[in-house]
């Protein structure tokens, strides 16, 4: 998703896959660290810290609609050799 | 805590040192500093009372030290981890010997150029930079450590590159500065890397730390027989760029581009010296094998260089191939362990090669000058259009003739003596040897009369004869004008130092020489080999013939542009009557045996003329092919594929950012795949 | 089996301890907040207001963190819960965030380009400060939740920094690029670290059942993890394959961005590969991925990519990214000795770089105006009309490439002198390698870092048409010489600088 689609949205909830694999991971293993929790209080920080990042993307790729009208990021290529 | 020397024990001597390098730099300093008005052109004035304060301070320091013991002094300059970097000055024979040579070179070359680039709008960045250089090499010849002589040897190379492109309008002038300073990257890679595996030996870049202990250096020592090959081809590399020496060589021809002044100082008398001073400095670190290798490549180089100065028509040019056979010789004096009078041949070398480009300043400015009064579309550095200067540049004649045979290595003159030096040294190198090591000496003496062969077609070409502008203009007068003062001064200051007298008293024996005797160390020969007799007369009964080669090559060129041409020369120069016994007992044989033996006779001397020629012709050829295509095609497949590798790097660069992490992921799968693989 | 967990008295013990030790970061996380509120308070003068806040709590700042160099004279300390390292390394990096972050607010108003920014540049500071407590957690985190944490912290920043111009189309294209790119990298991380956790259990490196674990398990799926995790940290070092964005996203944003991000964080994310490697590095039975080999080929093939592929730009932005890039290779060969004289020489070489990178970057903002693609060719002739701005550009290119005698000179020369160290004991053909490579790039760099005084004093300018006449820009040329002169006195006396980095 995150390399095939032509939409940066689309992108972006394809990196929030990647990001909820780890997560579940996290709190999968976490099963075998009762005592400090750590993988669970880890799946939190990285759901918060990814919504905050996508806040910021989404703000972007905002702006790019509005300079580009368009946010295909293929055609988003100005800025190359 | 290493023992720090103390400034008293020798302060004069330092305070000495001190104000002869730092001098140069002052006059640099200021000269930037103050405004254009104030000094109204006479910044050159500033500069050149400046080098002759360090001239003067130069020679009471020689005075002091010179064959006394060394003075080394130094300071703590900065530390790293435990390891403590000293900067500081050693006085020894060798620096002490380079000081006043640089300045003694330098004052000469100041006076001629105030002369010089009197008309010239960029005069005072021309001073600035002459200092700047000054300073520069004085410092690189007195540092005790390779770190600060990296560095100064760094500065010389970057003021040689300001001076080289000192003309930037000129595209030529542009190019050859950048070639210049990319083989010298090459050459100050390896010297780095020879510091470096040294520092990581020894933990020191003090030449006294690094030099004092015969064990750091010996087979049996700390540093492994292949480290030292290594870090010995290292220095090599660095003192091969400097040098020019073979394959490094292509940039000094071209550094020619600069003006006249700066090429018979920085070109040709002091800075590419640098790189035999630099084997000097480090010539414990040189194994036999590495001589080996410097032997063959200053020997190659010498007789490379001498071919293709043999076919050039451009003044400079053919100096400048001078200049690089001469360091080959240098070079390869210190491959076969003639230390002493390696470095005695780059004091004389320094002397006369610095009189000869000055001398071809003077024409070039005579030829420029008919040129922009006639309007002619020439080039003045061009020997062809040359011809029957003597006339009008009588003094700039003389000092040339006599570098001129100081080049060729005449009796009596500086030259004779530190040639015979590397000859006779060479010939005891390879006695004893297998036949390959006999090519070495022997290639040496066919360089020497090569040497003689080049330089006395230039001396004819551009004194004797008629100008050759009169074919082009027949009505074409030479204007004696007079010689400007502030050339001959110089030149005549600097031709008493290329006769014996001032090296040594016995003009025939290089062993008496005060300089050859400063520099002797353990293998010194005494006179009693058969070679120190044979040699120097050999050299000069086969230079005789050589010069008469030039000649006859001459006259056979002239004889189809004039052919009335010919009786002054020969009147003027005494080889005339040898010339003169040929014909007499040409015209005897045809009394005598009659026509068919003249002619058999014609045939034999003009084949074999031509063929000497031809031959040379062709060696030159091939040389300036190898020249053309190998060395600079090297240079430039290496840049082609710098260029390759670099389109490469930016074919990935395609602005699609989905692209980017597509490639990243292939390229992380990969790592990942190759990882289980092994 | 694991020791009983902490009781709450004990943990708040712990945190109450470890306070003493975040003053820095503590008056980080204040100065931020104050930024932001004289922002939104002030309407006027709030740019000036919030510039001259930042740097005095910067000054602060650093203070406080000389303060902690005493601190923890007697050995590194453990804080949180093992969640942060302070150290000696730590607290050298951190005095060099502070003097660059400095620098780097002082510069932000000078650049044309950024002062037309409609909105002010208030939030600006206030995300360079946020980016700073970012750093400085990065610099001392050794638990990969703090990994995490501190590096989505410093990305998160440096999107909206990049992405700061909202009317510049580049800029927001490089944004895109950058959030993109930087998105997917610590996604990838975070996989990696989950793995990690699955393996092991623990989120704490240090701690000695981390590495127990590791080594008894298959070293395949523990090399993917590695792999993985080495990815995110790779996108902040920007070496190959992880420097796709770079050239792209430098010439986009805008100059002094660009400086932050080409020092900055290029430091950080060695602190970070540092902290992260050490355990891995002491653990005397670790063979399951050599991370020698790993990244000496990488930083041959960083060294390689960066500087080659520099040749052959013209837009002098892109030229310094490729030449950003080339920089980190070099700083990878410092990494791999694995020693203490490598870490110095690599704080020595990283700081040179930094200081000429913004010094070369500064320039760059002076010669170009509102020109936003400034290429090599629009210096033609330049160096005569601003002579003094010449030198210096001359002066900081000499120390970017390693000529003598300039601070970079002195970096290069500790590195390899480290590396050859190394190479004499252990005898690995890599470490050989990087040698060569590094000299010979070194020599390829001459070829473009070279290109401008060429054009700048060699070639004359085709047309004559002036530049906008007498910038008022001597200010940030006073910078610029000051920058100068410190990178050639450090390259006489290199002995101050050393002896902080030891």
């Amino acid at each position: 998703m995150v390399l095939t689609k032509n939409n940066a949205i689309q992108v972006l909830i394809g990196i929030e896959f990647m990001i909820n694999a780890a997560v579940i991971n996290l709190v999968a293993f976490g099963k075998y660290d009762r005592y400090h929790n750590s993988g669970q209080i880890f799946a939190l920080f990285a759901i918060v810290l990814a919504a905050a990042a996508t806040a910021v993307a989404l703000a972007i790729i905002l702006n790019v609609y509005r300079r580009f009208k368009t946010i295909d990021p293929a055609k988003i290529d100005a800025l190359k050799d | 805590m290493e023992q720090i020397y103390t400034l008293q024990t020798h302060s004069s001597e330092i305070q000495l040192a001190l104000a002869a390098v730092l001098l140069p730099f002052a006059a640099f300093i200021i000269n930037f500093l103050l405004p254009k008005t104030v000094l109204n052109k006479g910044e050159g004035l500033f500069s050149t009372v400046c080098i002759l304060f360090s001239l003067i301070c130069s020679c009471l320091l020689f005075a002091k030290v010179w064959a006394r013991k060394p003075i080394h002094e130094q300071v703590l300059w900065f530390q790293i981890g435990t390891i403590k970097i000293y900067a500081g000055l050693l006085l020894n024979n060798l620096s002490v010997l380079m000081l006043p040579l640089v300045s003694g070179i330098a004052l000469a070359v100041h006076i001629y150029s105030v002369a010089y680039m009197h008309d010239d709008l960029m005069f005072r960045r021309y001073f600035r930079y002459l200092s700047f250089f000054c300073f520069a090499m004085m410092a690189l010849v007195v540092s005790d450590n390779l770190l600060l002589m990296y560095a100064f040897w760094e500065l010389v190379g970057f003021a040689s590159y300001l001076l080289i492109g000192f003309w930037f309008t000129r595209e030529k002038a542009v190019q050859a500065n950048k070639k210049a300073f990319i083989m010298n990257r090459i050459g100050d890679i390896g010297f780095l890397i020879g510091i470096m595996i040294l520092f990581a030996h020894f933990h020191t870049f003090d030449l006294i730390t690094l030099f004092n202990y015969p064990t750091n250096f010996s087979s049996s020592g700390n540093l492994s027989g292949t480290w030292l090959i290594v870090a010995g081809i290292c220095f090599f590399l660095g003192a091969t760029a400097k040098s020019a020496q073979f394959p490094l060589h292509t940039w000094l021809p071209d550094a020619m581009e600069g003006p006249t002044s700066v090429s018979a100082l920085i070109h040709a008398a002091t800075m590419v010296a640098a790189g035999v001073f630099l084997l000097a400095r480090v010539y414990p670190v040189f194994n036999p094998d590495v001589k080996l290798i410097i032997t063959i490549v200053g020997t190659f180089t010498a007789f490379m260089a001498a071919t293709i100065a043999l076919t050039q028509n451009d003044l400079k040019k053919i100096l400048a191939y001078s200049t690089i056979s001469q360091l080959g010789f240098m070079v390869a004096a210190m491959g076969i362990g003639a230390y002493a009078s390696s470095l005695f041949h780059l004091a004389t070398h320094a002397f006369f090669k610095c009189l000869l480009f000055l001398s071809a300043g003077v024409i070039i400015h005579e030829m420029q000058h008919i040129k922009e009064k006639l309007h002619l579309d020439i080039d003045p550095q061009n020997i062809l259009y040359m011809g029957g200067l003597r006339k009008v540049l009588p003094i700039t004649f003389i000092t040339c003739i006599i570098a001129a045979l100081a080049l060729i290595g005449f009796p009596l003159t500086s030259g004779y003596l530190s040639k015979d030096g590397i000859l006779i040294q060479a010939f005891e190198w390879a006695e004893g040897r297998s036949f390959l090591y006999q090519l070495i000496p022997i290639f040496i003496l066919i360089t020497s009369w090569l040497t003689a062969f080049y330089i006395s077609r230039l001396l004819f070409k551009v004194f004797w004869g008629e100008s050759r502008l009169k074919e082009m203009i027949p009505t074409f007068e030479y204007h004696p004008s007079k010689e400007n003062k502030l050339f001959t001064w110089p030149m005549l200051f600097l031709s008493v130092f290329c006769l014996f007298p001032f090296f040594s008293l016995n003009p025939l024996l290089y062993e008496h020489a005060w300089l050859f005797r400063g520099f002797l160390a353990a293998d010194y020969f005494e006179r009693e080999n058969i070679y120190h007799t044979i040699i120097p007369a050999a050299v000069n009964l086969i230079t005789v013939p050589v010069v008469y080669l030039a000649y006859a090559r001459y006259i056979n060129q002239n004889i189809k542009w004039f052919p009335e041409s010919g009786f002054l020369f020969r009147l003027s120069y005494n080889h005339w009557y040898i010339d003169q016994f040929y014909q007499n007992y040409i015209a005897k044989s045809v009394v005598w045996t009659g026509r068919k033996i003249y002619a058999f006779d014609l045939f034999v001397i003009d084949g074999l003329v031509n063929l000497i020629a031809k031959v040379g012709l062709i060696i030159s050829q091939i040389s300036n092919w190898l020249d053309k295509y190998i060395i600079d095609g090297a240079v430039n497949f290496i840049a082609f594929r710098i260029r390759d590798i670099g389109s490469f790097a930016r074919g990935f660069q395609t602005g699609k950012v989905q692209q980017y992490l597509l490639t990243m992921l292939i390229f992380i799968l990969s790592i990942y795949i190759f990882k289980i693989l092994i | 089996m694991n020791e009983l967990p902490l009781s709450i008295t004990e943990q708040l013990n712990n945190i109450l301890q470890s306070i003493l030790y975040v003053v820095p970061e503590t008056a980080l996380a204040i100065l931020f907040l104050l930024v932001i509120i004289t922002g939104l308070l002030l309407k006027k003068d709030a740019d000036r207001f919030c510039q001259l806040l930042s740097l005095f709590g910067l000054v602060f700042v650093f203070q406080r963190d000389v303060q902690q160099l005493y601190l923890i004279l007697s050995g590194p300390k453990f804080l949180f819960n093992n969640m942060l390292l302070l150290h000696h390394v730590s607290i050298v990096f951190k005095l060099i965030f502070e003097a660059l972050a400095f620098l780097i607010v002082v510069y932000v108003p000078l650049d044309e380009q950024l002062k037309v920014h409609k909105k002010g540049l208030s939030d600006l500071y206030a995300i360079i400060i946020a980016v700073v407590f970012g750093l400085h957690l990065m610099a001392m985190s050794v638990n990969l939740l703090m990994i995490y944490l501190s590096v989505e912290m410093v990305s998160i920043g440096s999107f909206l920094m990049v992405a700061y111009r909202s009317e510049n189309r580049f800029a927001v294209e490089s944004g895109l690029k950058y959030v993109l790119f930087g998105f997917a990298a610590s996604a990838t991380m975070l996989y990696g670290m989950s793995l990690l956790y699955a393996f092991t259990g623990q989120l704490d490196l240090f701690n000695g059942q981390f590495l127990e674990q590791l080594i008894h398990l298959n070293p395949v799926p523990v090399s993917l993890a590695i792999l993985l995790v080495l990815t995110g940290i790779g996108f902040k070092l920007s070496f190959v394959p992880m420097h796709f964005w770079v050239p792209d996203v430098y010439e986009g944003a805008a100059t002094p961005i660009v400086a932050f991000l080409s020092t900055l964080t290029k430091i950080v994310g060695f602190a970070l590969l540092a902290n992260f490697l050490t355990p891995f590095i002491f653990f005397s039975h670790w063979t399951a991925f050599d991370f020698r080999l790993f990244f000496s080929a990488v930083a041959i093939l960083t060294m390689v990519t960066g500087n080659f592929a520099a040749i052959l730009q013209n837009n002098l932005k892109r030229m310094l990214a490729y030449s950003a890039i080339g920089h980190t290779g070099f700083g990878l060969m410092a990494l791999v000795t694995f020693s203490q004289q490598g870490v110095s020489a690599l704080l020595f070489y990283l700081l040179v770089y930094a200081l000429a990178n913004i010094g070369a970057l500064m320039l760059c903002s002076f010669y170009a105006g509102k020109n936003s693609m400034l290429t090599v060719q629009d210096l033609r002739g330049l160096g005569k009309t601003y002579p003094f701005a010449g030198v210096c550009f001359v002066i900081l290119l000499i120390s970017l490439t390693g000529l003598p005698v300039s601070a970079g000179f002195n970096g290069k020369v500790l590195v390899f002198s480290a590396v050859i160290e190394v190479y004499r004991q252990t005898h690995n053909i890599w470490l050989l390698a990087l040698l060569v490579t590094g000299a010979v790039t070194t020599v390829v760099s001459l070829f473009y870092y070279f290109k401008i005084p060429l054009y700048l004093f060699l070639k004359s300018a085709e047309n004559e048409t002036e530049l906008p006449a007498e910038k008022k820009q001597t200010f940030l040329l006073i910078i610029i010489g000051l920058l100068s002169a410190l990178v050639l006195l450090i390259g006489i006396y290199p002995g101050f600088l050393s002896d902080l980095v030891r």
